[in-house]
């Protein structure tokens, strides 16, 4: 399509259900209550000038172009302030409007330099596009008096710029880093003519700003500008499509000059982030073009021989041969494929219908399994559904929110920035977390409660909080008697009302005061609207199911789901993990969440296959690792994941890839697991996919192709050319007849299809007969399987524990500005603010061992060490430690375990028994520059 | 897969059902290792714990033989 400009009403929408009529130049308009005059007059098509007015932002009145006159009211009040009353009159063109709006346009003008063709944003600026507006013909003030032309130009920052000459002080992007952001890093400085945009610090890169990009979209001038636009001029074309990083799911306007991608914008109407990003989705996408891209298959016999270049025929073939190869020694459930979360459902749902009916076995897992697999066990085991309850906007009717082992300021940061917006509206917050994250005080944010527990603990507070609420009378009585299966309610409240689950109890484990646990639990009961949202600091445990599971258990207890600003909500770290658990990716599961060995699904999978696929469960990722060590698990093809980085205890997951005959990587880059490939079939990145994500709130996004495929394939068609090598013909003319194919297959995704996506922009599933449009709050009038299930929840303290030689213990997490294993953040200009791992260790356990700030120390387990810098911080308690996974150089997971969740195999990340000691000598890669680093 | 991996992974499973009654407790043990180990994991585990009973939780022992 061409160049999409989304249309800008000056305010935000009124929410009133009461509306009102105004006669707005004779015409008669009906808006809802509280709407702006300015709003009211767009919407009827009328657009009254204005330049420090934006739609994402409160209005603000200072910039005095959008002036009306009202009958009956005494001057020109600013229409972006003043609220349509009934009956109200306003006229918007006048002669005396004319003059006043031509008389401050001269006035911006006489102080702004007049290089419009010359200027980037020639062709996209509101002053340029006001002064045609106005009819501004000529400028009686000259420029010879006190001016702003010679403010300098802010180009610390690696992605924009601001240019002081062209400021024209409306403030929108200050009032967007407050409103939309919630970092309120710039503020005006000085006074009157004085007054100038600052980041607070010496310089934007300097400051507190995260670069969201939100000021440079609010931006109506050159001011603040992308500097690809600098380089490279406007673009003039959009496709819309969605950001392949976080499990946000952002949807965003790529904007190019013929296939070159100049922006990515935010898109208005994408329903998770409404016009927000952060500094991933809208910056770091130079990767996709990156010289390390790989783009043609490779192949070799064996580890230690060089790559050689190969068509795909011979690629194809060579992997076909050598999978089909160990099969014939091995038996058929001796290879199997781990499906990507950064790869669309149609590529997932190929790769997982390849290993059930093309190698015939069911030996297909996904990289939840090492975050979200216990998400999916227990919110089926209590709700019936493997998925969260809520769209993101309900966070915004929450009243009370409980953030449970999750960072969304740095993760999640577009959701972020929504709940602090809520947070700073007054919802009460309680984070349960041994660290002390953003959330905990950051500038207008403060949790009311901060229960900052030893890792491992997660149970035993949360169990703690149930038994106020069941020994308190805060259980919604109503709400379990109505909604709930009372067999199981009965043997919950007999469990949680024990001893062993009181404050008391939970405060001896967990080192969190048992008033404080108390408080929280009455905070979170007295709601009215209580919300839940976690991350991996509740999955990535020895009991990573059983705490999703009695969360669950809380807020049913205490009637926090169904509704809008409720709920049980997991934060996914990759856009598509819950795409890919859904489309069938975990070995005991078919797309759908429905068990292997229930005939009757099966059965229809078969007719439409052609197959007959096995009735029992395949191997999980540590199964199949582990089985590789010992010689019955020889073959696996790996679709965009790089497990010898991201998997624990990385020695034991590279003897497992060496162990194999034949390990076949699809990806973009040869990353830490091709080093054990010996097949190498080069991916696409998002911005040349044709497909669907699905993010965290279930919202199922288009992904549009931006450029031509640099492999010359599709993802989904190599693996069917795969399958078809393999004596499985499988075809499809488009990812659009997959996505039919799924919809045929799985009843939650049954109204699902590219023409549906196209037409109404997104929808949450369950999207069927029953509900066309999609499903934004899950169990309204009922739980998926009928009565919620309470489950008994007994702490089990995890087998890791500090010990005398290693003492402390070990958390892992991720940060703003780097992705997963980094393959794609490491690979951008966001190295300018992480270019290495760091460990955090408090003053006092630093202090004990020598340690200084910014030295290097070896960090090491039972299992293996690394070498890092210290970074010294009361973010981390004495006792804890904490680090990132973004650098193959430090590889932190070369010193987690293999302890994991009891009922899923999902990693215990979080507890990692460790010692920090002082290191003399930096590491080898410690040498390179991070320009070197970053790879 | 090693024996040592396949008995932490079922005397888990039998420690964080330990709080049911025993025939309960077996039940459960007995579902999950059906839902989530491939035949292999359960056959290679079964002999063991044949050969070795007193080397794992007898709620693991009575999942096996139900």
């Amino acid at each position: 399509m061409t160049l999409l400009h989304e249309p800008d009403f000056g305010t935000p929408a009124s929410r009133s259900a009461e509306s009102v009529e105004v006669l707005i130049d004779g015409v008669a308009v009906q808006v809802p209550a509280g709407t702006s005059v300015m709003r009211a007059a767009a919407e009827a098509g009328m657009t009254v000038p204005k330049l420090c007015a934006t739609d994402s932002l409160q209005p603000f009145g200072s910039c005095r172009l959008c002036l009306v006159e009202i009958d009956g009211k005494k001057g020109t009040p600013a229409s972006c302030t003043t609220p349509c009353e009934p009956g109200m009159s306003v006229r918007t063109q006048t002669p005396r409007l004319e003059k006043l709006r031509r008389g401050v346009m001269e006035l911006y003008i006489s102080d702004h330099p007049l290089d419009c063709l010359t200027c980037p944003a020639n062709g996209d600026c509101e002053l340029q596009d006001m002064a045609g507006v106005v009819g501004l013909r000529d400028v009686r003030f000259g420029s010879d008096g006190a001016n702003h032309l010679d403010e300098p130009t802010d180009a610390s920052n690696p992605y924009f710029s601001f240019d002081g000459s062209k400021c024209i002080v409306c403030s929108r992007c200050v009032r967007a880093c407050d409103e939309v952001q919630g970092t309120l890093a710039l503020t005006i400085e000085g006074r009157g003519f004085d007054s100038k945009v600052s980041p607070g610090g010496r310089d934007f890169l300097s400051s507190e700003c995260v670069s969201c990009g939100a000021c440079v979209q609010a931006c109506p001038t050159s001011t603040l500008e992308e500097k690809s636009v600098i380089d490279l001029g406007m673009p003039t074309r959009t496709v819309l499509t969605t950001c392949a990083y976080c499990g946000v799911g952002c949807s965003f306007k790529a904007e190019l000059r013929g296939d070159e991608l100049v922006r990515m914008v935010p898109e208005k109407a994408g329903g998770a982030n409404e016009g927000h990003s952060c500094v991933k989705g809208r910056f770091a996408w130079g990767y996709a073009t990156h010289a390390d891209r790989v783009t043609v298959p490779m192949v070799r016999e064996s580890i230690d021989d060089p790559w050689r270049e190969a068509s795909w025929e011979e690629a194809l073939t060579y992997a076909a041969e050598r999978l089909r190869d160990v099969q014939a020694r091995h038996g058929v459930d001796s290879i199997g494929g781990i499906t990507s979360s950064r790869c669309t459902n149609e590529e997932v749902f190929v790769v997982q219908k390849m290993v059930r009916a093309a190698f015939g076995t069911n030996n297909v897992d996904t990289c939840a399994r090492v975050c979200h697999s216990p998400t999916g066990y227990g919110l089926k085991q209590t709700f019936g559904t493997s998925a969260g309850t809520q769209d993101f906007k309900s966070v915004a009717e929450s009243d009370v929110i409980m953030v449970i082992g999750a960072n969304p300021t740095d993760a999640h940061p577009v959701f972020g920035s929504r709940m602090k917006r809520r947070l700073r509206e007054g919802a009460h917050l309680i984070v349960v977390d041994p660290r002390k994250t953003d959330l905990v005080r950051s500038p207008h944010i403060e949790a009311d409660y901060h229960l900052p527990l030893q890792p491992g603990t997660n149970v035993a507070v949360i169990n703690a909080m149930g038994h106020v609420v069941a020994t308190e009378g805060l259980i919604d009585r109503e709400f379990v008697s109505e909604r709930c299966d009372p067999v199981s309610f009965a043997a919950w409240e007999e469990f949680i009302r024990g001893e062993e689950n009181s404050p008391e109890a939970a405060e001896r484990s967990s080192g969190v005061p048992a008033g404080e646990i108390r408080a929280a639990a009455r905070l979170y009961a007295a709601g009215p609207n209580s919300a839940i949202y976690y991350g991996l600091g509740v999955t990535e445990h020895s009991q990573g199911s059983t705490m999703v599971m009695a969360m669950a258990n809380l807020a049913m207890a205490t009637g926090n789901i169904g509704r809008d600003g409720v709920g049980v909500n997991p934060l996914r770290g990759q856009n598509n993990v819950q795409g890919s658990c859904d489309m069938g990716s975990f070995p005991h599961e078919l797309p759908g969440y429905r068990h292997v060995s229930d005939d009757v699904v099966r059965e229809q999978f078969e007719a439409l296959w052609g197959v007959t696929i096995q009735q029992e469960p395949g191997l999980r990722i540590p199964n199949m690792l582990d089985a590789a060590v010992t010689g019955e698990f020889r073959a696996l093809f790996i679709q965009g994941e790089d497990i010898a980085q991201s998997d624990p205890n990385t020695r034991h997951v590279e003897a497992a890839l060496s162990a194999m005959d034949l390990v076949i990587v699809q990806d973009l880059f040869l990353n830490e697991t091709a080093r054990f490939a010996h097949v190498f079939l080069p991916g696409t990145s998002f911005l040349e996919k044709d497909g669907t994500f699905t993010n965290a709130e279930r919202r199922i996004n288009r992904v549009r192709p931006v450029m031509s495929s640099r492999t010359g394939k599709a993802e989904w068609e190599v693996v069917c050319d795969l399958a078809t090598a393999l004596g499985y013909p499988m075809h499809y003319d488009s990812a659009s007849q997959i996505m039919d194919e799924i919809a045929e297959l799985t009843p939650t995704f049954a109204g699902v299809s590219f023409d549906l996506l196209d037409q109404v922009g997104s929808v949450q599933w369950p999207c069927n007969a029953d509900h066309p449009l999609g499903t934004p709050i899950m169990h309204v009038d009922g739980f998926v399987r009928g009565m919620g299930a309470f489950q008994v929840t007994p702490f089990v303290p995890t087998e890791e524990r500090s010990t005398r030689r290693f003492p402390l213990l070990l958390t892992t997490g991720r940060i703003l500005s780097q992705y997963n294993v980094g393959a794609q953040t490491r690979r951008t200009a966001n190295v300018t603010w992480h270019d290495e791992d760091v460990i955090d260790i408090h003053e006092s356990d630093a202090e004990m061992r020598g340690i200084t700030d910014g030295s290097w120390v070896t960090l090491a387990s039972r299992v293996g060490s690394t070498v890092m810098r210290a970074r010294i911080t009361d973010r981390v308690p004495p006792g804890v430690v904490y680090t990132t996974f973004h650098y193959p150089e430090s590889g932190a997971n070369v010193v987690t375990t293999e302890y994991s969740d009891w009922a899923t195999n999902c990693p215990e990340y979080k507890v990692t028994a460790v010692e920090v000691s002082p290191t003399l000598a930096a590491p080898d890669w410690a040498s390179s520059s991070p320009a070197a680093v970053m790879r | 897969m090693r024996i040592e991996t396949l008995t932490r992974m079922a005397q888990e499973i039998a420690v964080n059902n330990g709080v049911f009654p025993e025939d309960e407790a077996t039940r459960r043990v007995a579902d999950h290792l059906r839902s989530f180990w491939t035949p292999a994991m359960r056959r290679d585990f079964t002999a063991y714990v044949t050969e070795h009973p007193d080397a794992v939780d007898p709620v693991v022992r009575a999942a096996l033989e139900s």
